[in-house]
Order: structure tokens, then C-alpha cells, then sequence
């Protein structure tokens, strides 16, 4: 009998190691936000999610729920993975009734283009996103159907493990510990870099019929949701179209036509959206954060006239939209400084941030006078300073000095996250001389003599260094 | 089903819980009926293969024994090893002796003969064929009384853990204790401690380390003209591990895996790098087929006993029997050759090694002097390996020029060896990997024992610990899973 506990202890013991081992090596969505929105589904409270977005890429670059959640208080969803399937689309939406009962379910239509694109890599990294349910083998028997790589190895695929265990060889920090950033995102993948686009002109035609499986993936989607309260809308956001993949389209306009189902092509909505081409796309098939603004303003005015949905904004049921709000704008704002390169504006820009640690240094010979004119504009900065040759943290609005550039100034350490340590001291003025460290990067003062570096602890990431000469 | 797959970790427990609270009698039908589902999980039709051996081999020792004359006896000795060994050499040879055959007829400008069969090696079939022979001649010999019960002996043929590879069993030890099983309880919890011990260590030899080191060897004897020196010698060394860690992987699988259900097989390996002689390593690598060899060939051919001339030719022809067993190619025949050609000449150099060591003033109980001798056999044994790696004599002796015409000890500190087959994280495994292959090496060496009886000497906590570490090295750092094809143990092609 106690050799028998003994084995039963150690198998628990095993299973969990295993377990825990298990989380650390499983898929991450390492290629777009690091967790997939599977995981920040996890992460949000039940029944909290009143409007849901299903779809690919098109949907997490041009749907951003953190604009719903400040214009409208609407607590959106992005349920999207990369170039979403059918099949994908529709375990989505069952893996997300599970756990959240959304009034509005979007569906964006490019699914229906998969047979022409086709990205079978995709279609495993999503499949691996999801948890084991009963609807995985399910879900694997559909992919194994349209990949014979799947179908010969059902096993691994089942067991997961012979798939991705060599990701041993990829892990990083956010592998062993919770990344909060990326688990409170609604499933978008934020992104203000534009680039001017060529529209192609959608072909006026009479839509045909597609094949059955799409018209069957639209009817199960019309099952799925009405079975759970949810009024479906089909949507196709804007992606460069060519005549079959409009045909689709249009042909989805028809079913959903038929059965009464609410429709966007957003290619045909171009300007009613006020969607630009040449500012609001990232490439010929996504949207940037300036088009997505446009697309959310148009869903939000939709749903605010025709669901009556709840403002919850300021309820704590609701924080994790206001996490993600806030993350948003470190994203927005550390994007924007690292833009900027003059002093002024950068510093201006510096003055509106909040939650971000900044360090200013002078080392070298430099115009004292010339310098102090320049940083003056941070309310409490001494000309005296200047000249003496100082470090100074700024923070919150608050300048304070760390140090005058005395060899004997004690150094100054703070720990600004669970990842990041700042060292601050002189060693005197010698180029790279181990001044400012963070983490284990030096950034001391190199070439300029006006050293700034701006790391933000919400992030976790130094946004902006620059450097300045004075001479 | 090979033992480093899902479906193997799904049957093995299946197969050893109920095989655990089975009653005495129905445990030998229940294990007969696993090996035969394992055995029919590669392909079901060649059961029938196997049942022939099996029926042909258990009644030849039964009309063996109930034969009165000893003329009788040889009739029917030479006639089931000629039943068996046509069906091996039809299955393994055909195809080999077609092809010379053809080759020959093209030098005389005669139309090449065509196979009229497609033939696909059936697993596992010189090891039971070899196995079931020993029992055949044992029962001649009179050593062992031919097996009365069918099920027994069909037990003791398909024994699933080493059907496919190994060990060669003998009947006196193995059918011994499959007749035991009904009677008494083999099985013990420390056997299923220590088995599982030393089935963990196998899948981390077999999976981390044999595996892993293969892609350096295929990078390099797949690109031999991309080699030079250091990547031919080391691809050398290289291999002698991975068929070691590969095949005495497999073998720790197969002896723990048979240790947890209460069964002793014999070891097959000895530590065989740490060797001093060919001599010597033969008596430490693959012990089970060596000695079959020593037993059934090697001896009745006369042995040692007929002069040195006689003991050489013995030799040899058991050399170049054992090459041919490993396949059917001139490049294993080689290889055999080589060997026996080591043996010889080891011989024969005997007096002239002995008087260079007394010239030189080496001193013969010190660490170099023994380190030097297993530095020099390990070095042999590698030159040997490439002829079995090559699969052709011509690419073999290519390897061996390029070993000394493309001089870059360069490559050794210029880190291009990383960018190029196992970079510095994968290095890094092999080498812990091969580390602590030294240590249970040596743990073999100076302790005689094996990992799986060192641990259960060991606290519980350092146990659960080793078992822990092994479990999450193979998941994680073994080489398996869908773009990985190099997983099949070697000695399965054999």
C-alpha cells in the first residue's frame, strides 16, 4: 500500500511538472501581440464582452477596441487570429460563447476567401491557440480535411507536444511569467505606421452563387449565434481586392440579404467611412491605428443606434478595458516620442506623458547657457545645475536632481519594474562610462552631451533615447 | 510502433496494469497477445513470419527430442535452419544477391535478371530468426529440453520489449522465467522502480543525445565534399556515439521495459568505448548477438582449438557473417572485414605490442597507459564505423581522403561549426547529454551496475528527482515530433 501511495505521489508529481512545463513551452502568439487572444479571453471576466469581432489579421489591425471602450464605454472584443479559416472563424465563436454572452457578433469575411489565400501554417498556430475542449478534435478532423499534413499526424496534433516542445529553443521572459500588457489586450495589434496604398476598384457585377461550404459556414454561423442571443453582422473591413475575392463578398451580400443579416463591405464604404488610402493603411491588406479609428467611430455610431448597448465605462467589472486603454496610450505615446527627434517638441511632447521615468544628463564641456535655454521649459531646472554638470530624473511633472556630476555622488538605483533595475551615477565624463544603465544596457552619454532616456515601467520597454551636443 | 512514439507510451501502461493484476496463468496469454499486437502494429501480414518461425522452430525441438538416432536429430536441425535462415536470407539477401548477380551479368553483356517481388524487410526478423535458432541448437545440443507448452515458447520468441532489436534472449534465461510468470509473481516494485530508471535513461539516450547528434553526423556524411579534416574526423566520432547512444538507448528501453514486468534480459552493453581491444569491445558491444555468434558460430567452426591459422579464418568468417547480419551490403561485409581484420592483427602484433611497450618504458598501471589503449580502440572502432555509415565502399574512401587533404583546424575556433548543423543552444544540449553519458558510463565501469539500479540505491527524493529531470529533458529537449524524421531506432533496419 505505501508503495503504491509512493507511485501515485510521484505521477501527481510528475503531472504537475509536466503542467507547469506545459504552460511555459505551449504556442504563444509570438508573431503579433505575444499572447494570443485566446488568452486574453481567458483573462476577462465572464459575460463581459457585449460586442465581439470575429475574424483575421484585417480585424485585430482595423479594430481597435480601446476606441469603443473611450468613445462609447462599449466593451468590445477582437476575436482574431491570423488569416482565419472558416473552421477557425466558427470554434471561435464557440470557444467565445463558453464564456461570455456578446450581443453583436461581426464576422469579417475573408474567411471566405481562404480556398485562394490559403495559409495552412495560420490555421495550426490558431489551432494550437485554443485549449483542449471537446471541440478539438472536431476542429482538428475539419483542418485535417483541407491539410493531409494534419491528417497524417493526428496524434501530435492531438497531444500537442511533438508540435511545440522545440519551442525551447524560442522562450523568453514572457514565456515563464505573466505579461499583463499583452494578456489585458482585446485582441488588437496596435500599429501607427502608414503607407500609401493603391486601391483596386471593386468589378460591377451580379453576384453568383459561391460554393456550399461557404453558404454552410454562414448558415452555422446564423445558428450559432441566434442559439446564443447574439445577432450576427457580416463585415468585410477594407483589404485590396481583386474581382474573385469581391465576388465573395458580394455573394455573402446576398445571403445575408436573404436572411436579413446586416451587412459592410467597407470596400464599398471607402468614403463614407472617410477611410484614406494614403494615411490609413498599414499595407494593401490592413489598416493602421488611424483607419481602424475610422472604421470603430462607424461601429460605434452603428451599435450605439441600434443596440441600446450599456456605457461601462467606470464600472470595476469592466477595469480590464481601462487597462487596455491605458496600455493603448503608452503604446501611442512611446510611438509618438520615439518619432520625434528635435529637443523641443520632444521634451513638449515628454511634459504631456504620464507613468514614464525620464533621465536627463550632461557630461563634457558644453555651452552651459545655450543648454539651460533649452531645458528650462522643465518647470524647476537650475541654470546653476547646468553649469556644474548634473543628472536629473523627470517624472510625473516632477524634476528632481539626482546628482551633480561629483565623482563622489553616491549612485543612484531604483527598481522601475519586475524587469528593469536603473543605475544612475557618474564615473566621470568619459564616453559610455557606465552612467545611466538600464537593465543591462548602457546608455550613458556617447557622442552628445545632453543625454535623454525615457523608459516606461508600464511597458516595460525604454522608448526613447536621444542625444543632443552642445558645444 | 516505435518505443519513442505516442501510441507505444499509450500501450506499455495498458499492456503492464493488467499484466499487474492478471492471475498467473492468463498473464502469458495476455503478454503473448500484446507482443503480437506490437508486433502486427508495423505490419500485420508479417505475423505469419513470425508464426512460422515460431511453429517450425517449437516442433523441431519436439521431434528433436522424441528422435532416436542423432542423424535424425541433425536432419532435423539442418532442415529448420534451413527453413529459417531461407526465409532471412529471401526477406534480407534476395534483393543483395540479385543485384551482384546483375552486375556480374552486365560485365558479361547478359540482360539483367528482374525481382519478380517487392520485398520489404520484415522488423525484427534477424533478431527472432537468430533468437529462435539458439533454442533449436540448444535443444540439439542437449542443454535445454525442447519446450512442451506452445504458448510458452510463442511467448518467448515474440517477447515484445525485445523483439525488434534485441537483446538476443537465451532460451535458458528467458523462456525460464516466462514459464516462472505463471507460477509466481516476477514482477517487484523495486524492478518497477529501477526498469523505469533505466527505460527513462534509454528514451533521453535514444531521444537527446542519439538524435541530436545525428544531425551533425548526416550533415556531415550527407556533405562529405563540404568537409574537411575536422568535420570528417569528428562526423567519425560523432557516429560511434549516436549508434551507441542509439542502439544501447534502445536496449535500456527494452531491458527496463521487461524489468518492470519482473523480467531479467541480458545486458548488451558494457560501457563498449571504454574498451582497451577490438577483443575487448567485441565482449562489451551488442553482447547478445557476439555471443550468439561466439555460441553458434564461431565455437562449432572449431574456435581456437584448431591452431592459429584456423582461429584466424574462424575469425573471420565470423566477422564477415556478423557485417552481412547488420545488412545486406558490401559495406557491412567490410566493416565485419575490418574487424576481423583488427582481431588478427592484434593477434598476431601481440608480441611486437608487448615489446614496444617494454622499449618505450610505459608504465602499464598508469592512467595514460589504459587512457591511450581506449583512445586507440575508440579511434579503430570510429574508422570501422564509417564503412557501416556510408552504405558504399567508393563514398567510404572518399570520406577517409577528405579526412586528410582538407587541413581547417580553423573551423574549431571560428564558430562556423555552430552556423552549421547544431548551433551553440543545441551544442550545448549534446554535450550535457554526452556528459552524463560519461558519468552512467562510468557508473557501469567501476560500479557494475546500471543507471536504473544506481537510482534505487539512492534516497527517494534524488530518485523522483533524476526521474523528473529525465522525463522533462526528453519532452522537451528530445528530437521527435512532425518535421523530425530521424527518430527510428538504427538497429531496426538490421
Amino acid at each position: 500500500m505505501k508503495r503504491f501511495v509512493q507511485i501515485l505521489v510521484f505521477l501527481l508529481l510528475a503531472f504537475f511538472c509536466l503542467l507547469k512545463t506545459y504552460d511555459i513551452i505551449c504556442w504563444k502568439d509570438t508573431n503579433v501581440s505575444f499572447q494570443s487572444c485566446v488568452l486574453q479571453l481567458e483573462e476577462t471576466p465572464e459575460d463581459t464582452v457585449d460586442v465581439a469581432f470575429v475574424g483575421s489579421s484585417h480585424v485585430y489591425t482595423g479594430i481597435y477596441p480601446a476606441y469603443l471602450w473611450s468613445d462609447y464605454g462599449i466593451s468590445a472584443f477582437d476575436m482574431a487570429i491570423c488569416a482565419m479559416d472558416r473552421d477557425s472563424a466558427y470554434y471561435s465563436i464557440k470557444h467565445l460563447f463558453k464564456s461570455q454572452s456578446p450581443r453583436v457578433v461581426l464576422v469579417d469575411l475573408y474567411a471566405l476567401t481562404y480556398e485562394k489565400h490559403q495559409y495552412p501554417d495560420n490555421i495550426l498556430r490558431n489551432y494550437l491557440s485554443f485549449p483542449l475542449s471537446e471541440d478539438t478534435y472536431p476542429a482538428l478532423k475539419a483542418y485535417a480535411a483541407k491539410d493531409p499534413a494534419v491528417s497524417d499526424n493526428m496524434l501530435d496534433y492531438l497531444t500537442r507536444w511533438p508540435i511545440f516542445h522545440t519551442r525551447y529553443r524560442e522562450l523568453e521572459r514572457r514565456d515563464f511569467v505573466n505579461d499583463e500588457t499583452a494578456l489585458a489586450a482585446r485582441g488588437e495589434y496596435l500599429n501607427w505606421a502608414a503607407n500609401a496604398v493603391t486601391p483596386l476598384e471593386p468589378d460591377p457585377f451580379e453576384p453568383e452563387l459561391g460554393n456550399e461550404d461557404q453558404l454552410e459556414w454562414m448558415k452555422k454561423l446564423k445558428t450559432i449565434c441566434e442559439e446564443n442571443g447574439a445577432q450576427l453582422v457580416l463585415m468585410a473591413l477594407p483589404f485590396q481586392t481583386d474581382y474573385d475575392d469581391q465576388h465573395l463578398v458580394d455573394y455573402a451580400s446576398v445571403f445575408a440579404e436573404e436572411n436579413g443579416i446586416p451587412f459592410f463591405d467597407f470596400n464599398r464604404r471607402i468614403d463614407e467611412v472617410g477611410l484614406d488610402y494614403s494615411t490609413d493603411f498599414y499595407d494593401d491588406s490592413h489598416m493602421n491605428a488611424y483607419g481602424a479609428k475610422k472604421v470603430c467611430t462607424f461601429f460605434g455610431e452603428y451599435l450605439k443606434e441600434n443596440y441600446q448597448l450599456a456605457d461601462h465605462r467606470g464600472d470595476p467589472k469592466y477595469a480590464i478595458w481601462d487597462e487596455d486603454l491605458r496600455y493603448y496610450s503608452h503604446r501611442r505615446d512611446g510611438d509618438e516620442l520615439d518619432t520625434i527627434q528635435e529637443l523641443e517638441p520632444f521634451l513638449d511632447k515628454l511634459m504631456q506623458m504620464r507613468e514614464v521615468v525620464t533621465v536627463i544628463s550632461l557630461e563634457g564641456v558644453y555651452d552651459s547657457h545655450a543648454l539651460y535655454e533649452s531645458l528650462k521649459v522643465l518647470p524647476g531646472m537650475q541654470e546653476a545645475d547646468c553649469e556644474a554638470g548634473a543628472k536629473w530624473l523627470w517624472e510625473d511633472g516632477q524634476l528632481t536632481l539626482l546628482m551633480q556630476n561629483d565623482l563622489g555622488a553616491p549612485a543612484y538605483i531604483r527598481e522601475l519594474d519586475d524587469y528593469t533595475t536603473l543605475q544612475v551615477r557618474f564615473n566621470g565624463d568619459r564616453i559610455g562610462g557606465g552612467n545611466i544603465i538600464l537593465g543591462r544596457n548602457d546608455y550613458s552619454n556617447y557622442e552628445g552631451q545632453l543625454r535623454i532616456v525615457v523608459y516606461d515601467p508600464v511597458m516595460h520597454r525604454t522608448i526613447a533615447a536621444r542625444e543632443y551636443t552642445y558645444w | 510502433m516505435l518505443f519513442n512514439s505516442i501510441p507505444f507510451l499509450i500501450f506499455f501502461p495498458i499492456v503492464i496494469l493488467i499484466y499487474y493484476i492478471l492471475p498467473g496463468k492468463i498473464k502469458r496469454l495476455w503478454l503473448l497477445a500484446a507482443s503480437y499486437f506490437f508486433y502486427m502494429s508495423w505490419n500485420a501480414k508479417y505475423v505469419l513470419l513470425i508464426l512460422f518461425s515460431t511453429v517450425a522452430t517449437y516442433a523441431a525441438g519436439r521431434l528433436m527430442e522424441r528422435a532416436k538416432e542423432k542423424k535424425g536429430k541433425k536432419t532435423i536441425l539442418i532442415l529448420v535452419i534451413a527453413m529459417n535462415l531461407g526465409l532471412l536470407f529471401f526477406f534480407k539477401y534476395f534483393d543483395f544477391v540479385l543485384s551482384n548477380l546483375n552486375a556480374v551479368l552486365r560485365i558479361l553483356h547478359v540482360q539483367a535478371v528482374q525481382s519478380p517481388f517487392s520485398l520489404l524487410l520484415p522488423v525484427g526478423i534477424s533478431f527472432y530468426t537468430f533468437q529462435s535458432l539458439g533454442y533449436t541448437i540448444d535443444v540439439y545440443r542437449e542443454k535445454i529440453p525442447a519446450e512442451k507448452n506452445f504458448l510458452d515458447y510463442a511467448l518467448f520468441v515474440s517477447f515484445f520489449p525485445q523483439l525488434v532489436a534485441g537483446p538476443i534472449e537465451r532460451s535458458g534465461s528467458l523462456l525460464t522465467q516466462v514459464k516462472e510468470c505463471s507460477k509466481k509473481r516476477l514482477w517487484t516494485w523495486d524492478g518497477i522502480s529501477s526498469g523505469f530508471g533505466l527505460m527513462l535513461w534509454g528514451f533521453f539516450m535514444k531521444m537527446c543525445i542519439a538524435d541530436r547528434i545525428s544531425i551533425f553526423v548526416d550533415a556531415v556524411f550527407n556533405n562529405v565534399y563540404a568537409c574537411g579534416t575536422v568535420e570528417t574526423v569528428l562526423g567519425a566520432g560523432a557516429f560511434a556515439i549516436q549508434i551507441y547512444a542509439d542502439f544501447a538507448g534502445y536496449s535500456a528501453i527494452a531491458i527496463g521495459a521487461a524489468r518492470m514486468m519482473g523480467f531479467t534480459l541480458m545486458e548488451n552493453f558494457n560501457a563498449p568505448y571504454f574498451a582497451e581491444s577490438i577483443g575487448e569491445f567485441w565482449r562489451r558491444w551488442h553482447i547478445s548477438l557476439s555471443t550468439w555468434f561466439r555460441d553458434y558460430v564461431y565455437i562449432p567452426l572449431g574456435g581456437n582449438r584448431k591452431g592459429t591459422f584456423r582461429k584466424y579464418v574462424n575469425l573471420m568468417i565470423t566477422f564477415l557473417l556478423s557485417g552481412l547480419w547488420h545488412g545486406a551490403l558490401w559495406s557491412y561485409v567490410f566493416w565485419g572485414a575490418i574487424h576481423g581484420f583488427y582481431q588478427i592483427a592484434g593477434s598476431v602484433l601481440k608480441p611486437v605490442r608487448e615489446k614496444a611497450v617494454k622499449l618505450l618504458k610505459f608504465r602499464e598501471d598508469s592512467f595514460s597507459f589504459h587512457f591511450g589503449r581506449k583512445l586507440i580502440t575508440f579511434v579503430l572502432v570510429s574508422f570501422a564505423w564509417i564503412f557501416f555509415r556510408m552504405h558504399s565502399l567508393r563514398l567510404s574512401l572518399e570520406y577517409i581522403r577528405r579526412m586528410f587533404v582538407k587541413f581547417n583546424p580553423w573551423v574549431l575556433v571560428d564558430g562556423s561549426m555552430y552556423n552549421w548543423a547544431l548551433d551553440r543552444r543545441e551544442a550545448g544540449i549534446l554535450f550535457l547529454g554526452l556528459f552524463l553519458m560519461l558519468l552512467v558510463a562510468l557508473l557501469r565501469e567501476y560500479r557494475k551496475t546500471d543507471i536504473g539500479e544506481f537510482l534505487l540505491k539512492q534516497d527517494l527524493w534524488f530518485r523522483w528527482l533524476v526521474f523528473i529531470l529525465l522525463i522533462l529533458a526528453v519532452v522537451v529537449w528530445g528530437e521527435y515530433g512532425i518535421n523530425f524524421d530521424s527518430s527510428k531506432f538504427i538497429y531496426f533496419d538490421f
